[in-house]
């Protein structure tokens, strides 16, 4: 059985990009002219968030959207003061959040998508369902529940509901990936006499590494920017993630400081752009794998 | 001769006998799902059912629930504010929504799938994809800040070019028009390289058929390159309007359902009954009505969006 | 790939554990008391304030620790960073030190509200958590809704003991004046909290955007008020700072409340059943089932001086203008505002002078009826309005006790004093006195109004009134069709409240 006839998503876009040479499809500057347009546009809401995170009040005042001159860094000095408690916070509630949630995630996506085994429809359809349930009907009665496991204020508190919501999106996806493998990889391995869950560590994820990427980061996104939630499951404030943490910025007599307010979002997002910058090849990889879709 | 009479098992033991045999054989499946459906049944599943019952109750949160029927969905429906401000200006919003996500991320999609330098390309779905890194909330304030009727960049545009200030977000006439601006062009990084995960997975030999056919660069994105990604396109559709249905962060950040109910949308109702209101009940029925509302669309989706040319890849 | 049909069995399995579901909900409502499992989490920066002494653990066997969300007076963070011209607060905190002295077996610590957050959100999460702190703060038009979800715990038995730091005293409750006292009281007539301090509203205005528009004399009548408006505006300036939205404290309740209490100023206290000088929710709820809640022609009349009012405000007032700030750069030449600005405007100064007026005087020509008596909103909205959660009484009885006392301390007239000196709020303490910069607050007026607007009826009916100007004001609306709005948002948000209280009904 030779491999080239084994058609594994995102082959067939890497085969087309080599090919693409061949065709005239008109002046690369014309399309990249509109793009550039088209990407400042997007771009101009980040480069007005940087620009007003150096302003004084009194250049606030004066001229807010224009650039100004001096450039006021003891707003990201107050704001990295500020905020740096609780960056701890939010490391810990995405790496428990990620980690409980992929990993649960990965398993029912396989079973679900490689087996045929009773009720298999029926389980799939009831997650399905839950993405349609609308969070906020949910918010109070999971919060009820939460108390009354007592995890209220504590990590698990943060991280199962998190993760539980996290489910039905990641399995989604995972599943359509999964159930696209060819069989024959399997059959090979399971001729040698391999075990299903051998099979899963050693065949199904190293494919499904891209994907997986993109589905963490953006759990991670999600899970840095969430402030619903732990504003509920939290009673000490100390426990905030850094999201949280810039509105001391807003409120606070002697806190409040627009210009420092956003700084701290900058700041607060610097994590976020560290991260992309390390995963962004793989996170672009997994999204362009042709395997998301419905 | 004794003869052997085999009685053939009724169709229902059969099929019996043979699921239960299917799950043994399979007995790792459930096992497999056991974390995610036991976070699922404690965190989702428990309070979902939990506030549907509650729909039928008049609840605050601490007194014991009273069973009122039906009362509770007629008010919704009743409602003017609800029903009709808030589901029309909902309705609006997520027609935009939809018709927003199809277009401009799948012209971005389809102008980097035409470049030929392939280091631009990436270099473009970088810069398209990188505004994630920005929480929502804090595009949000941004875009606060922008259409501020006296500081904000918008009108002092507007100053510039002579025309009046306009309140934007602060009238009634102009809130909405406000809220669906914002954003602007619109392209969602996401979903644009879903598309272009879509387009770079039509086959290569498709593509040069419909060259030497002739076919002009639009024509071939109209008739070929949208009906080869009907999938992607469905999924994001169908993720917007899940979303989109259920959103409330700008009524909760800046609008507050105002001014005068032009921005108020259910979801931001059903939070406002339940945290300002203390009126569970009501505000659960509102939520049930939008799951159904929810789930009928996305029967649609699958139904209506189809294509002839669907490749499975 | 993904499946297209649903198979009936399928659907009878789902619908069948869907109502063992309900069923099993339907048993579980009430949230017990949770046990709260140790989790490692981290811990910033610790905010313990440095006792004087160390706790003496041979005598007092029990120590108990006392979370303490102090909001008006809560000392300033010892690990903030404070900007040049910023004071730190440091009254409570003297205060706990002392008591703490005093009283070794106890630990006074201070709860710092999580910025940004919404109090009813907060309180909703933290009591349905039971891990609210001991000693919460309040608004005290919250008080009937908190009193039925048993939010709030009885302290009429604890008003009525003497109070023995403060030697003379009989019960608890003599410290305080009435509107306090009042303001406590709830439906029932048992008392639900303390309230040490209280607030004023006044018109406080750039000094130096009067002068330059021709302004001599500050406007004492409507008249004279819209006059000095539209010198103002000639000038330049935006008149009055003003806004619509329900999470801005507070123009649109606040200039409801003067105008409707000075046009109504004879017949307001007609529905004041239990001759309290304040009018509740309860006794609007039971009034507007008999049809006289509301004087609806002095209402109209409110809404017409409302809209001749409105052509001085901002550009955007039905939204979300940020007139505070609009009034510091100088834009914006005057705004309604409370004395707990005070300490903000000493503690970050305008580059321009401010001054406090009073609200302006309907006279007889522009309402015949009026008395042309001065009205004033002075009531107990201080940053002091103390309340114990309900759930204590069940979780930690013997905690209530200390917590009284620690109470009774800080109700010390020296005490409140210290206070009022950092927070500038007025005294509902007998004894103790508000600093010399409360003077414009302390000049005679007729009447604290006893009638809030809908706020008095709940905060949804705040909201209620906020959304009818917002209709009404910008738009073309005839009297009529304002009146029949008014009239229907008013009655639904009566019924909601009715809905609470069934008992209400009569």
């Amino acid at each position: 059985m030779s491999s080239t006839s084994l058609r594994v998503p995102g082959e067939t876009a890497q085969s087309v990009i080599r090919s693409r040479r061949r065709f005239r499809l008109g002046d690369d500057w014309k399309i990249a002219l509109l793009l550039a347009i088209l990407g400042f546009l997007t771009f101009v809401p980040v480069l007005l968030l940087l620009g007003l995170s150096f302003k004084d009040q009194q250049q606030m005042a004066d001229a807010m959207w224009l650039p100004s001159w001096p450039l006021h860094l003891r707003n990201y000095v107050k704001a990295a003061r500020v905020i740096r408690p609780y960056l701890m916070n939010s490391v810990v509630f995405v790496l428990g959040t990620v980690s409980i949630s992929i990993v649960c995630s990965t398993l029912s996506a396989y079973a679900l998508g490689r087996y045929d085994f009773p009720g298999r429809e029926f389980f799939y359809i009831a997650i399905l369902a839950l993405l349609m349930i609308p969070g906020i009907l949910t918010l109070i009665t999971t919060f009820v529940v939460t108390v009354k496991l007592g995890l209220n204020n504590t990590l698990f508190g943060i991280w199962l509901p998190l993760a539980a919501g996290a489910q039905a999106f990641q399995i989604i996806v995972l599943r359509t990936f999964f159930a696209s493998l060819p069989n024959e990889l399997f059959e090979a391995a399971r001729i040698d006499g391999a075990r299903e869950l051998t099979m899963l560590w050693r065949i199904a994820l190293p494919l499904a590494k891209p994907i997986v990427s993109t589905l963490v980061v953006l759990q991670i996104l999600a899970v840095w920017n969430e402030f619903i939630w732990p504003i509920m499951v939290l009673s000490d404030p100390q426990r905030y993630p850094v999201i949280l943490g810039i509105l001391r910025l807003t409120q606070l007599i002697t806190e409040r400081d627009p210009g420092a307010q956003f700084a701290g979002y900058v700041l607060a997002g610097l994590p976020l752009l560290i991260l992309f910058a390390f995963t962004s090849r793989t996170f672009i990889r997994g999204l362009t794998s042709g395997a998301i879709k419905f | 001769m004794a003869t052997l009479t085999v009685r053939a098992a009724r169709p229902e033991q059969r099929s019996l006998r043979r699921t239960a045999r299917r799950v043994r054989k399979f007995w790792f499946c459930y096992v497999m799902m056991l974390g995610t459906f036991s976070l699922l049944l404690t965190f989702s599943y428990y309070p979902a059912v939990s506030a549907i019952y509650h729909s039928f109750t008049i609840w605050d949160g601490f007194r014991p629930a009273r069973w009122v029927g039906l009362q509770n969905y007629r008010e919704v429906f009743t409602s003017e504010v609800i029903f009709r401000k808030a589901f029309r200006n909902m309705g609006l919003l997520v027609l935009w929504d939809v018709v927003r996500a199809a277009t401009f991320p799948l012209l971005g999609a389809a102008l980097i799938y035409r470049l030929r330098n392939e280091k631009l390309a990436y270099v473009f779905r970088l810069v398209f994809v990188l505004p994630i890194v920005v929480p929502a909330v804090v595009g949000v304030l941004v875009w606060k800040q922008l259409y501020d009727p006296n500081v904000g960049l918008m009108n002092e545009i507007l100053k510039i070019v002579g025309i009046k200030p306009i309140a934007w977000l602060s009238s009634p006439s102009t809130a909405l028009p406000s809220l669906m601006l914002a954003g602007f062009p619109w392209i969602d990084g996401v979903a644009m390289l879903i598309y272009l995960a879509g387009l770079l997975a039509i086959p290569s030999e498709v593509i040069e058929a419909a060259i030497m056919d002739g076919a002009g660069s639009i024509r071939r994105f109209f008739s070929m390159e949208i009906p080869l990604i009907i999938p992607q396109i469905r999924l994001i559709v169908i993720l917007n309007v899940i979303g989109s249905l259920q959103s409330f962060g700008w009524q909760l950040l800046v609008t507050r359902g105002g001014p005068n109910n032009a921005t108020t949308v259910p979801a931001w109702e059903m939070y406002q009954s339940a945290i300002s209101s203390g009126r569970f009940g009501v505000a659960s029925a509102v939520g049930v009505v939008l799951f159904i509302l929810i789930f009928t669309l996305t029967l649609i989706n699958r139904a209506a969006i189809r294509s002839n040319v669907e490749y499975q890849a | 790939m993904a499946p297209t049909k649903i198979s009936r069995r399928d659907m009878l399995k789902a619908l069948g554990l869907a109502s063992a579901g309900a069923a099993l909900a339907a048993c579980g409502t009430t949230p017990t008391v949770p046990t709260t499992s140790a989790t490692q989490a981290p811990v910033a920066a610790g905010e313990a304030p440095a006792p004087t002494t160390a706790p003496a653990a041979a005598d007092a066997g029990k120590k108990y620790k006392i979370l303490h969300w102090a909001q008006g007076p809560e000392p300033t963070d010892p690990n903030a960073v404070l900007e040049a011209g910023q004071t730190r607060r440091v009254a409570y905190q003297l205060i706990a030190d002392q008591y703490m002295k005093e009283h070794p077996d106890v630990e006074i610590e201070w709860y710092r509200f999580p910025a940004g957050s919404n109090v009813q959100e907060w309180l909703l999460a933290r009591m349905t958590a039971q891990d609210a702190p001991d000693i919460y703060w309040a608004n005290t038009e919250d008080l009937w809704p908190h009193i039925n979800k048993n939010w709030a715990l009885d302290f009429t038995e604890y008003m009525n003991m003497p109070n023995p730091y403060v030697s003379g005293n009989t019960a608890w409750k003599d410290q305080f004046q009435d509107v306090a006292i009042f303001s406590q009281t709830g439906p029932d007539g048992k008392l639900y909290g303390v309230n040490m301090d209280g607030a004023g509203v006044l018109i406080v205005y750039n000094q130096q955007a009067f002068t330059e528009a021709g302004i001599e004399s500050v406007p004492k009548t409507w008249t004279e008020f819209i006059d000095a408006q539209k010198k103002l505006q000639a000038k330049g300036y935006i008149p009055f700072g003003a806004n619509l939205n329900p999470d801005t404290c507070c123009y649109p309740h606040w200039a409801m409340a003067h105008l409707y209490n000075q046009l109504t100023y004879n017949t307001i206290l007609t529905i004041d059943d239990d001759k309290n000088q304040v009018i509740t929710a309860k006794e609007v709820a039971q009034h507007a089932q008999k049809g006289d809640a509301l004087d609806w022609d002095a209402y109209l009349k409110v809404a017409h001086l409302l809209k001749e009012w409105s052509q001085f405000f901002p550009v955007g007032y039905e939204g979300t203008t940020d007139y505070r700030q609009l009034f510091r750069q100088g834009k914006v030449a005057m705004y309604m505002e409370g004395n707990w600005a005070i300490s903000e405007f000493q503690s970050s100064p305008t580059p321009f002078e401010i001054n406090w007026t009073a609200f302006p005087v309907i006279t007889k020509d522009i309402w015949p009826q009026s008395t042309e008596n001065v009205v004033r909103i002075q009531g107990a909205w201080g940053g002091m309005q103390y309340h114990v959660p309900g759930y204590l009484k069940e979780k930690e009885p013997d905690k209530i006790p200390i917590i009284m006392d620690w109470l009774m301390f800080s109700s010390k007239p020296e005490n409140v004093t210290n206070c009022l000196k950092e927070t500038s709020m007025v005294s509902l303490t007998k004894g103790a006195e508000a600093v010399p910069e409360l003077a414009p607050f302390n000049q005679p007026y007729d009447r604290a109004v006893p009638y809030q607007s809908w706020q008095t009826l709940s905060s949804s009916g705040l909201q209620a009134e906020y959304k009818l100007w917002q209709a009404y004001l910008p738009s073309s609306m005839s009297d009529q069709e304002f009146i029949d709005k008014a009239k229907k948002d008013f009655d639904a948000e009566v019924q909601k409240v009715l809905e609470a209280n069934p008992d209400w009904k009569v």
